[in-house]
């Protein structure tokens, strides 16, 4: 009996000591795979696209598309074909083959597949291992829409003066850096430190102006006079675009990583927030379906949707009010009337000139529309506002200065609010929001 | 039965443990920063790099950290020393990365390739002083216009003033003044693929590295 104890213990013993050594086997292979070293996942695979929105009919497109995928050189992240299927004018779908050029797929849209009603189409990239990745993920049930410039009325402009920028009608803030209240912060500048102010500015419907002041970890509240008002706190310390809703505010970090999150805006406590899983975040704004997220050019994702995956929604364009720097370089603006009919202008550039980033197109109640863009050649850049009338004429070209370069969110330093483009611009100490007419008196 | 799951709960969590641990080193104890726990990378003479190569390379250090005259990047998609500037933490700035993703070589002026391990905590003889005026032997150059007809992916835009100077490389061409940019920004953003204006912002110049291997090697026609 005491050797059949002994025995026992022995065992209990080895079987403890066994277990011990198990454990600790799985519990590393577990810590490994925590490390990142375990069994792969699949990679993600976004698309980096520049969706058109208007096009000139008749004439041959060229659209291009590429990948974000990493690692870059994993097996999943190698994209064997590209296909831009397209509408025909025949009712059916045809494909066009991407060939690999310029670190992208680029994809020759013939003449005859542009008519004046436009196009409709969707990407369809063949990985390895069988993956076929559709963009925008709703493929043919929801494709991208392309609208034209038939019919638009056409302007000339025979030469740009750089030097003729307005100056303002008055100034909205005048905001020195710091941390103090009414302040905004600046991170240092000097060799190879690109300094950065505040990154975006948004304006209510009351007037009252808001600052993503990042550096200090708010957002800077001022009343339509320039009085501040209070400081809302950001969730995150990066560098964010800023959108104000009724009693919200949408603040998205920029880049492959952004994440949109919805604040209260009167003590910034987060009600939601979303990871932006497309293409990159660009930009966020208010609309009237809801926050959107700007992925890339021509294509918008609703900021706080509850799917797996964002998916590019096509830009509405037949309702709604857009601009677009055409093949030729011209700018075309496409909007509706009062009536409800479509208006369409399209604006010859001087040599040499060239369409800049679209800070903002709005409809004027007669039912003419403000196009809002950047303007630049090799050494200028301006904002140009484009004032057309109903018949889609060019009534008025009016060129403001040069936005801030400080501010990271790069299509927010110029907004539009009730019959005015503000504009946020660098100073030695601070900023300023400029307020510059364009309906009503100047 | 009991003593075999009491020995592998204790030995899951002391497995579990030695892995957290090995986070919160860095990979290694007792080093006196971040890099020199970390960066063990190297650098090779390289017979080709293209353009291709190139914005691999770069978009491998999206969403990785940003250090002011730093280097060194541990894949993994996240800033690993985040908030501490200057601290021989995680990443390149905007120059520093540019020199790897270029593949320069590290003597002032040098042709031909060089690879560099992400891991290598090198940042280059270039600054944007460099970079934005460059000498006719450098190994790269300013472009005559930035129009999309002129510049090429992995291209760069770069500004340098008495306030401050930045450089980005195009990952993709956009439209319109702007571009999907691959840049190392800044502490607080890091390294990261963004859409921006650089193109249309007057400080901005387009520059160009020199000799270039062609995409279609080594099956060129």
């Amino acid at each position: 009996m005491p050797f059949l104890r002994t025995l026992w213990r022995r065992a209990g013993a080895r079987t403890g000591i066994l277990g011990l050594a198990a454990g600790l086997a799985a519990g590393s292979a577990l810590g490994a795979v925590a490390l990142g070293t375990g069994v792969p996942t699949p990679p993600d695979m976004r698309v980096l696209h520049v969706a058109p929105v208007l096009a000139i009919p008749g004439s041959a497109l060229e659209l291009s598309a590429g990948t974000l995928c990493d690692p870059p050189d994993a097996a999943g992240c190698q994209v064997a074909r590209a296909l831009l299927r397209i509408s025909t004018p025949a009712g059916g779908w045809a494909s066009i083959a991407g060939v690999r050029s310029d670190g992208a797929f680029r994809f020759t849209v013939p003449a005859e597949l542009v008519p004046d009603a436009g196009f409709s189409y969707y990407l369809e990239l063949k990985a390895a291992m069988g993956r076929t990745v559709l963009y925008p993920s709703s493929g043919a049930s929801a494709p991208f829409r392309v609208m034209t410039t038939a019919g638009a009325t056409v302007t000339d402009i025979p030469s740009i003066e750089w030097d003729a920028v307005r100056g303002p009608d008055r100034t909205a803030l005048s905001l020195r850096f710091g941390s103090a209240p009414g302040e905004v912060g600046r991170t240092p500048g000097g060799v190879d430190r690109d300094p950065l102010g505040p990154s975006s500015f948004d304006v209510g419907r009351d007037g009252s102006l808001y600052v993503a002041d990042w550096v200090n970890d708010r957002v800077e509240v001022f009343s339509p006079d320039g009085t501040y008002v209070r400081s809302v706190p950001l969730p995150v310390h990066r560098t964010v675009d800023l959108a104000v809703d009724e009693a919200e505010l949408h603040v998205l970090t920029l880049g492959s990583d952004g994440r949109a999150y919805r604040l209260s805006a009167l003590d910034g406590r987060v009600l939601g927030s979303r990871a932006v899983t497309t293409g990159v975040a660009v930009r966020i704004e208010s609309a009237a379906g809801g926050p959107r997220v700007l992925v890339g050019p021509g294509q918008w994702a609703a900021a706080y949707r509850e799917t797996s995956r964002l998916s590019a929604a096509p830009v509405p364009v037949e309702a709604a009010a857009v601009s677009q720097e055409v093949s030729d370089g011209s700018l075309a603006a496409r909007w509706t009337g009062v009536d409800g009919a479509p208006i369409g202008a399209l604006v010859r550039l001087p040599s040499g000139v060239r369409i800049g980033p679209e800070y903002a197109v709005e409809t004027l109640p007669d039912g003419g529309a403000a196009v809002t863009r950047g303007l630049w050649d090799d050494t200028h850049s301006v904002v140009g506002v484009f004032r057309f009338g109903a018949d889609g004429t060019l009534v008025d070209l009016s060129l403001l200065p040069e936005p801030s370069a400080r501010m990271d969110a790069a299509f927010s330093p110029v907004r539009w609010s009730d019959g005015a483009v503000l504009v946020a611009r660098d100073r030695r100490r601070g900023i300023v929001i400029d307020v510059f007419e364009v309906v009503g008196e100047r | 039965m009991q003593r075999l799951v009491g020995g592998l709960v204790a030995g899951a969590t002391i497995g579990l443990l030695a892995a957290q641990v090995l986070v919160w080193s860095g990979g290694g104890a007792g080093a006196a920063t971040w890099a020199d726990a970390n960066c063990s990378g190297s650098g090779w003479s390289v017979g080709t790099w293209r353009r291709a190569d190139a914005q691999s390379y770069a978009q491998r250090a999206d969403r990785e950290g940003y250090e002011w005259g730093g280097g060194c990047y541990k894949l993994n998609d996240r800033d690993d020393t985040p908030g501490v500037p200057d601290s021989s933490g995680e990443g390149a700035d905007c120059s520093g990365f540019t020199f790897k993703s270029w593949a320069l070589r590290n003597s002032y002026g040098a042709s031909g390739f060089w690879y560099w391990q992400h891991e290598k905590n090198v940042h280059g003889p270039y600054s944007t002083a460099d970079l934005y005026a460059p000498p006719s032997t450098a190994p790269f150059r300013t472009l005559p216009d930035k129009s999309y007809a002129t510049t090429a992916y992995m291209d760069a835009f770069v500004y340098r003033t008495s306030a401050g100077g930045h450089i980005g490389m195009i990952y993709q061409e956009g439209s319109s003044g702007s571009d999907y940019i691959v840049e190392a920004k800044s502490d607080d953003v890091g390294t990261r693929i963004a859409y921006t204006t650089y193109r249309s912002q007057s400080a901005y110049r387009a520059i160009q590295r020199r000799d270039w291997t062609p995409d279609c090697y080594p099956k060129c026609a």
